[in-house]
């Protein structure tokens, strides 16, 4: 697996090939384990079978992959964290542009569909936008006070549990 | 080979050491909870070390009489120094030995606190691989959840698994749980929890603990008809109504992500 190009233009550059094959293999070995529950052994042996080796050459211990997995989940959520916060600024920003005065019509005692229910001035148009995004936000809060009691409910034997499983 | 390099996982499977921190108000029912997880963790087959830093209530010394095999280990007064001393003294155990360990500190919070100040002990269970796990214990009182919630910001002991345990024993004697903690759910602070990866559990109330208490005996003991101190098994029914409360633990706590939290 190790060859002489180095890390430059590989993914996941910097790190060695048990974090490379953690990386590529992440979502399989995730599942794998919550799965079947496969010993670090049979993973070693997986990587064994595919070449894999450690920093050194030598085949990776059961202890060191499990080492390397650490660092691979901590940096794989750290990445969808980062691109959910990406994708959440990106949506942001296109729910601004979508109600900037400049989009909307320039003439008159104007009228915008804000909501898509209901016409407002265009004064208005980005507080009721603010006002709606409150309001779903709240309604979101609620609806998780709401699931988070139906699991108490059903913890407590006073729904079925299917409820719960469901929910 | 250092502290740091040491395997730990339960030798012969894939399992992770856990450090358990029970948290809560006195009287919640924390040291019953820990109780029922030594024993289930031991029955299991794994082993676990008991630390019971409470020495003006030491509940789990009591079960587990320090010095005899997987006796509870004491801090030796409750002076601060020496909790904290304690604390380090079984933490270095715990990953020496590779058994989990399951504090119980009552006041010791506080010791817990300082200690945490000096050396993360999170920081330090993820350099050794052990996995830190947080048992908030409530009843129905707001209070017993506002002092959970200030631990919790605290983050002294900051873990990635926290599990809120609402005790049904504290629901006061003729109500039913329906509603009785309706206070905590319209609290904004349940989701902030909820939404920092706690997770809930129930535990349910248990009618016949004083019985099994009384004959010395464990949950399983007593289920299984084993003899008390007066010679005598618990009653059947008595025994039904245990296994019921076990198999509603049980329900909860074999599923899920606590497969993998709990010790």
């Amino acid at each position: 697996m190790r060859d002489d190009m180095g890390d430059l233009g590989q993914p996941y550059g910097g790190h060695g090939d048990v974090y490379r094959w953690l990386r590529e293999n992440y979502e399989f070995v995730k599942a794998w384990r919550e799965g079947r529950k496969p010993s670090w052994k049979t993973v070693a042996e997986k990587m064994g079978e595919k070449g894999v080796v450690g920093s050194r050459g030598a085949a990776p211990t059961e202890r060191s992959i499990w080492k390397v997995w650490q660092r691979v989940c901590r940096d794989v959520a750290a990445e969808r964290e980062r691109e959910a916060a990406e994708q959440a600024a990106r949506d942001a920003l296109a729910e601004r542009r979508r109600n900037y005065p400049s989009r909307q019509p320039a003439a008159g005692p104007s009228l915008v569909e804000a909501t898509g229910r209901a016409l407002v001035p265009v004064g208005a148009a980005q507080t009721a936008v603010a006002t709606t995004a409150a309001a779903d936000k709240e309604k979101e809060i609620e609806e998780k006070k709401k699931a988070a009691r139906r699991k108490l409910e059903c913890l407590s034997g006073l729904r079925p549990m299917s409820e719960f499983l469901e929910g | 080979m250092t502290l740091l390099d040491m395997e730990t996982t339960s030798p012969g499977e894939d399992r992770q050491l856990v450090l358990a921190v029970r948290h809560g108000r006195g009287r919640t029912g924390g040291s019953t909870f820990a109780d029922y997880l030594i024993q289930r963790t031991r029955r299991e087959g794994r082993e676990i070390i008991v630390g019971d830093g409470d020495r003006r209530n030491a509940t789990l010394a009591g079960f587990y009489p320090p010095g005899t095999e997987g006796g509870a280990h004491q801090p030796p007064s409750d002076q601060t120094p020496d909790v904290k001393d304690w604390i380090g003294h079984l933490v270095g155990k715990m990953v020496e030995e590779r058994r989990s360990l399951i504090f119980d500190l009552g006041g010791g919070d506080q010791a817990l606190a300082e200690f945490c100040r000096e050396l993360s002990l999170s920081e330090f269970c993820a350099s050794v691989g052990v996995a830190p796990l947080s048992i908030y214990m409530t009843g129905p009182e707001v209070e017993d959840f506002e002092h959970i919630v200030t631990i919790h910001r605290s983050k002294v002991f900051e873990t990635e698994r926290s599990m809120l345990v609402f005790n049904e024993s504290l629901v006061r004697a003729g109500k039913t749980p329906q509603g009785a903690f309706d206070a905590i759910m319209e609290r904004p602070e349940i989701l902030e929890l909820i939404e920092t990866g706690t997770e809930i559990v129930v535990m349910p109330r248990i009618i016949h603990i004083a019985e099994v208490r009384k004959a010395g005996l464990g949950f399983y003991e007593a289920v299984e008809g084993k003899p008390g101190r007066d010679g005598k098994p618990l009653d059947p029914l008595k025994r039904f109504s245990l296994k019921t409360w076990l198999d509603r633990m049980e329900g909860q706590l074999s599923s899920g992500k606590f497969r993998e939290w709990l010790p």
